[in-house]
């Protein structure tokens, strides 16, 4: 089963994401922060990133470029409130090569992991 | 009355007033589809109204009577820079928070239900300044949701921007179940409404 590491500054968004990938994905881990995403990237090495982008102490676009500065075959997504097209093109400049806006339905998340795994 | 208050203070004609309320419109329609998707029931928003935007009048506008608020909010930056405010009185928000977990939800980590608010407003947020985003060409990013708790007018006063004349004001419904009712209000700065009237000017010439 491919291993997701979960970053949202939210509890009630890593909560809600997790029980959408329950049977389909294996959490490895959950990350609050941007920091937090590329300490807890280093360490499980999951196959796929999936990543907030309004955080605090580090967004989620700033932690997307020091991880694929690091692993450049990092697979990485975004789940975010922002799906403004400028923001958009700023995730995928920095290394996300998906991008789900929130409210997201478990069939479009899966869908999105699932393109980038394959 | 308080409309015609507000669009005074602002310096706003008529047209302007109807442009921005329009705006409000589209932005409140974009975030109630977003809380329908979150809560799989229909959500209902009036059409938006303009208020004052003192303290004062948000207590009011937020506190029917003496049960206090729960309000999450938001700052937008950039060129249309704003505070964004969700709202509910703490029986709607418990309820809100209700359906968005299913109901009761045993071994759930604590603070969970807060930490669904704040999301909620994260997401209603977003819809609603990706919609202005789309109209008026502009970037909006915006800060992570604050919690607040609105009681009084010093509460009020938490989730207010400063440099705002205006307010603009939509109740929101969720149907079925048990009734969850709230207000979406978007501060803009008197730096965003010039460049608004700016962007309206335009429009109306054609641009």
């Amino acid at each position: 089963m491919p291993t997701v590491l979960i970053c949202d500054d939210s509890l009630f968004a890593r909560h809600m994401t997790r029980r959408m990938l329950n049977g389909a994905f294996e959490v490895v881990g959950e990350a609050e922060d941007g920091e937090d995403a590329v300490a807890r990237y280093r360490e499980l090495h999951p196959d796929v990133l999936l990543i907030d982008l309004v955080m605090p102490r580090l967004s989620g676009t700033e932690a997307i470029q020091r991880i694929m500065a690091e692993f450049p075959d990092a697979r990485i997504v975004v789940c975010s409130a922002m799906g403004q097209d400028q923001l958009v093109a700023e995730a995928r400049a920095a290394g996300a090569r998906g991008f789900v806006v929130k409210p997201a339905k478990p069939d479009e998340l899966s869908a999105a992991l699932g393109a980038v795994l394959a | 009355m308080p409309e015609r208050l507000a669009s005074q203070i602002a310096g706003l004609s008529l047209l302007e007033l109807d442009a921005l309320r329009e705006l409000a419109n589209v932005g409140a329609g974009h975030a109630a589809t977003a809380l329908s998707r979150m809560t799989a029931r229909r959500v209902a928003v009036t059409v938006p109204t303009v208020a004052v935007a003192s303290a004062a009048a948000v207590a009011e506008l937020l506190l029917a009577g003496p049960e206090p608020a729960v309000a999450v909010a938001l700052t937008a930056q950039g060129s249309f820079a704003a505070r964004f405010v969700v709202a509910l009185t703490d029986r709607h928000a418990r309820g809100l928070a209700d359906l968005l977990l299913g109901g009761g939800d045993a071994g759930a980590p604590p603070h969970l239900a807060e930490s669904a608010l704040q999301e909620t407003g994260n997401v209603l947020a977003g819809a609603f300044l990706a919609a202005m985003s789309s109209i008026t060409g502009w970037c909006i990013p915006f800060s992570p949701p604050l919690l607040v708790r609105v009681a009084d007018s010093a509460g009020a006063a938490l989730v207010t921007e400063p440099g705002c004349a205006l307010c603009l004001e939509t109740s929101f419904s969720v149907d079925g179940g048990p009734p969850v009712r709230g207000h979406l209000l978007l501060f803009p700065r008197h730096d965003t409404v010039t460049g608004l009237r700016a962007r309206i000017a335009e429009w109306r010439l054609g641009n």
